[in-house]
């Protein structure tokens, strides 16, 4: 007489099915997971090249104005201008200097301040940091920009993106340049949907003008 | 001996059994092969969006704002325009504008079941071009039909920084509380884009897109050395 299948035969063959399936379902899952988090990091690697952009506008534009490279400037449309003999303005405007190891938000303002920028601070923890950096997409034809939530308002979707710049001093050996001459510079782009979390960096380098 | 056959009940298990291995293969091909599908419309756009950032740079380098040619008006519209006036060594006269029917720069296309052939016709004649001083034009990126490079792009719209010159700026008469309401600063602006891909991305059904926001410093009269 043939002998049937007995029940541990049956369970290991469910197993081996049931193991393969998994597996590619598994596989299916983390590729789509892959190509989510590929698309996010293409646009957070443009958002953090605009952050290097942005560092590069404001050393130049604060040698224009004869200020200071590490200039944070700040002008509202109604300020009281102090000029040079040259009719060029002076400090007054310089609210604050970065020097090394300084956080930055930085971006376009929405009045006659053409860069946004405030100083902020970088924790070790992802989520405080997304608290503080988080970027939104500004509502309104006229307005379409990724920037941060602009003072007072709570108009703007919120984005998946997080920026901070961060400014840092060199050093060679134990040496540490001189924060006037030559700073680095990290545009960091966080960015989170769901479980998934991850950052891009972009690093540059900023110098100094000599100031005439 | 009679050798004993397959019993119906036992026939009707191992055919479950195939079919449902057979289902379940079929589904992860076509998954992976939307998925795939999907990565390569993706990298398209990446791709397409890294070219006109280079492009631009390249144009940036030796170009700065043609302020006369906005007459003031940047002030009023926050420095938001839809063209991009050029001057400079190499540059002057030079143009950046779209031109064609372009999807809004929000929101997209929206008909999942339009027919993507459709949909790169009725927007094959939007194109970002850049007008040469001598009336050249160059198409820096289009919405075309290409068999493997299938977008469609949005309209732009550039923001521009500072809203006057410095010339300008400084020929102004100061009032008695000494105001002004433009700024010195360098000459760079924003540009805003998207680009899409024409079909749908099969998981989720979401649009295949690339939205752009990019920030270029403009060449200005700035000292050739730096104090290091």
């Amino acid at each position: 007489m043939r002998k049937a299948f007995t029940l541990v035969e049956t369970i290991i063959v469910i197993l081996v099915f049931g193991t393969g399936i998994l597996a590619v379902l598994y596989g299916m899952s983390q590729t789509l997971s892959n190509q989510d988090r590929a698309k996010t990091q293409i646009t957070s690697s443009f958002l953090a090249r605009e952050g290097i952009e942005l560092m590069y506008n404001l050393r130049d534009s604060n040698y224009r104005r004869k200020l200071p490279r590490n200039c944070i400037f700040q002008k509202s449309d109604t300020a009281t201008l102090t000029l040079d003999s040259q009719g060029k303005e002076i400090n007054p405007f310089c609210l604050s200097y970065f020097t090394g190891d300084t956080v930055l938000k930085i971006t376009m303002g929405t009045g006659g301040n053409y860069l946004s920028i405030q100083t902020g601070t970088v924790t070790e923890n992802f989520d405080t940091n997304w608290e503080n950096f988080q970027l939104f997409y500004a509502t309104g034809t006229e307005n379409p920009e990724f920037s941060y939530r602009y003072t007072g308002s709570d108009s703007g979707q919120p984005l998946r993106y997080a920026r901070y710049i961060l400014v840092k001093t060199i050093s060679e050996g134990s040496t540490t340049l001189p924060a006037d001459k030559l700073l680095k510079i990290e545009s960091h782009v966080l960015f989170k949907k769901g479980a998934l979390t991850g950052d891009t960096v972009m690093e540059s380098f900023i110098g100094n003008y000599e100031i005439g | 001996m009679i050798k004993k056959a397959f019993t119906l009940a036992e026939t009707m298990i191992v055919l479950v059994i195939i079919g449902i291995l057979a289902v379940v293969l079929t589904q992860s091909y076509l998954t992976i092969s939307k998925i795939a599908f999907t990565i390569e419309q993706e990298k398209n756009l990446s791709e397409e969006a890294l070219m006109l950032t280079q492009m631009i740079q390249s144009i940036t380098e030796d170009a700065t704002i043609d302020y006369d040619k906005y007459q003031g008006k940047l002030a009023d519209t926050k420095g938001f325009t839809d063209t991009l006036y050029l001057t400079g060594e190499l540059r002057s006269g030079t143009t950046i504008s779209i031109t064609g029917n372009c999807l809004p720069l929000e929101g997209g296309f929206q008909n999942e079941e339009e027919d993507p052939a459709d949909l790169i016709r009725e927007n094959s004649g939007c194109q970002l071009i850049l007008t040469g001083p001598n009336g050249i034009i160059t198409p820096l990126i289009a919405s075309n039909g290409d068999n493997f490079k299938r977008i469609i792009i949005s309209k732009v719209l550039f923001r521009v920084i500072p809203f006057d010159s410095e010339a300008n700026y400084f020929s102004q008469e100061l009032g008695e509380n000494k105001t002004r309401v433009n700024d010195v600063a360098k000459p760079g602006f924003r540009m805003f884009l998207h680009l899409y891909s024409p079909f749908y991305q099969p998981i989720g059904q979401n649009q295949i897109d690339q939205p752009l926001q990019l920030f270029f410093n403009l060449n200005a009269p700035l000292p050739n050395s730096l104090t290091l």
